[in-house]
C-alpha cells in the first residue's frame, strides 16, 4: 500500500514492483497479483482501467489507488510500527 | 528476414500471449497479459545492450515465460489454495462446488438436451406433415375413384 502511494500518477502492477525493488525487497508478479486482489478484496484498494498501448498490446493499465478505508488501515499500522520502535532504536542505529 | 530479426518487437509474441492467456483461461485483454508485453519489451531493450538482437530476443522468450509461469502458478493454484485454508473455507467450497455443479448442469441442457428435443420434435412434425400429405392423396385417389364409378354407372344406365 505505501508502494502504490509512492508510485505517484500511474500505480499499476509493474511499477509498484519496481517501486518495491528500488526498496530492497524483490517481489515476483504472481505474489503482487495476489496481494493486489487481496487488498481489492478487503475494499482498501480500488482500480481504474487507463488508456491501452500498444506495447502492452492494446491492453489498459489497471491503475491502483488507496480507498479511504485502506488508508485508514495503513495509517493504524504505521502508528502501530512507529510505538513498536520506540526505545529499541539504539541497538537497531547499528 | 535480417530486417525480421534486428527489428525490436512492438509486444509480446502473440502465440506466447495466446498460450498464457489460456492457461490464466482469460480475457485476451486482461491487464496482466499487457503487464507481461511491457515486461517483454523491458527485457529485450536491457537484453539488446549486452547479448544483441537474438540473445535479447531469446532472453525476453524465457524471461517472459518465466514470468507468466508465475502469474499462472499464483492464479490458477496458489490463490485458490489459499481461499480454501481461509476461514469459512467449506462454506466456499460447497458453494463452489454447486456453482460448478449448476453450470455443467446448465452446459449439458444448451448442448445436449435442447438439440436433443430440438432433433425429436422436428423428426414428429416431419413424420406428422409427411403422414397428412399421404392421407390427402390417398382420400383424393378415392374420391376421384368414386366419382370415376358414379361417372360409369351413370353411362350405363343412359
Amino acid at each position: 500500500m505505501l508502494a502504490i502511494l509512492r508510485c505517484g500518477r500511474q500505480p499499476y502492477a509493474l511499477s509498484i514492483q519496481d517501486e518495491i525493488g528500488t526498496h530492497g525487497h524483490s517481489l515476483t508478479l504472481g505474489v503482487l497479483y495476489t496481494v493486489l486482489n487481496r487488498l481489492e478484496s478487503r475494499k482498501l484498494i480500488r482500480f481504474r482501467e487507463g488508456e491501452p498501448t500498444a506495447q502492452r498490446g492494446d491492453r489498459p493499465k489497471r491503475l491502483y489507488a488507496l480507498t479511504a478505508a485502506g488508508a485508514r488501515e495503513l495509517r493504524g499500522n504505521l502508528r502501530i510500527l512507529d510505538s513498536l520502535r520506540e526505545g529499541v532504536s539504539s541497538p537497531l542505529a547499528n | 528476414m535480417a530486417i525480421l530479426v534486428t527489428r525490436p518487437p512492438d509486444r509480446a509474441p502473440r502465440g506466447l500471449e495466446r498460450l498464457v492467456a489460456l492457461c490464466l483461461r482469460a480475457d485476451p485483454k486482461d491487464t496482466r497479459l499487457g503487464d507481461l508485453s511491457e515486461l517483454y519489451l523491458r527485457t529485450h531493450e536491457n537484453a539488446r545492450r549486452r547479448l544483441g538482437a537474438i540473445g535479447a530476443r531469446l532472453a525476453a522468450d524465457l524471461h517472459y515465460v518465466g514470468a507468466s509461469a508465475n502469474v499462472v502458478m499464483f492464479a490458477r493454484v496458489i490463490e485458490p489454495a489459499l481461499r480454501l485454508a481461509a476461514p469459512g473455507a467449506m462454506a466456499f467450497v460447497v458453494n463452489e462446488l454447486w456453482e460448478r455443479a449448476m453450470t455443467t448442469v446448465q452446459m449439458s441442457v444448451r448442448k445436449l438436451v435442447l438439440p436433443a428435443l430440438l432433433l425429436v420434435g422436428s423428426a414428429f412434425l416431419i413424420h406428422g406433415a409427411l403422414n397428412v400429405w399421404y392421407t390427402w392423396r390417398q382420400t383424393e385417389a378415392l374420391m376421384i375413384d368414386v366419382q370415376r364409378q358414379k361417372a360409369d354407372a351413370a353411362a350405363v344406365q343412359i
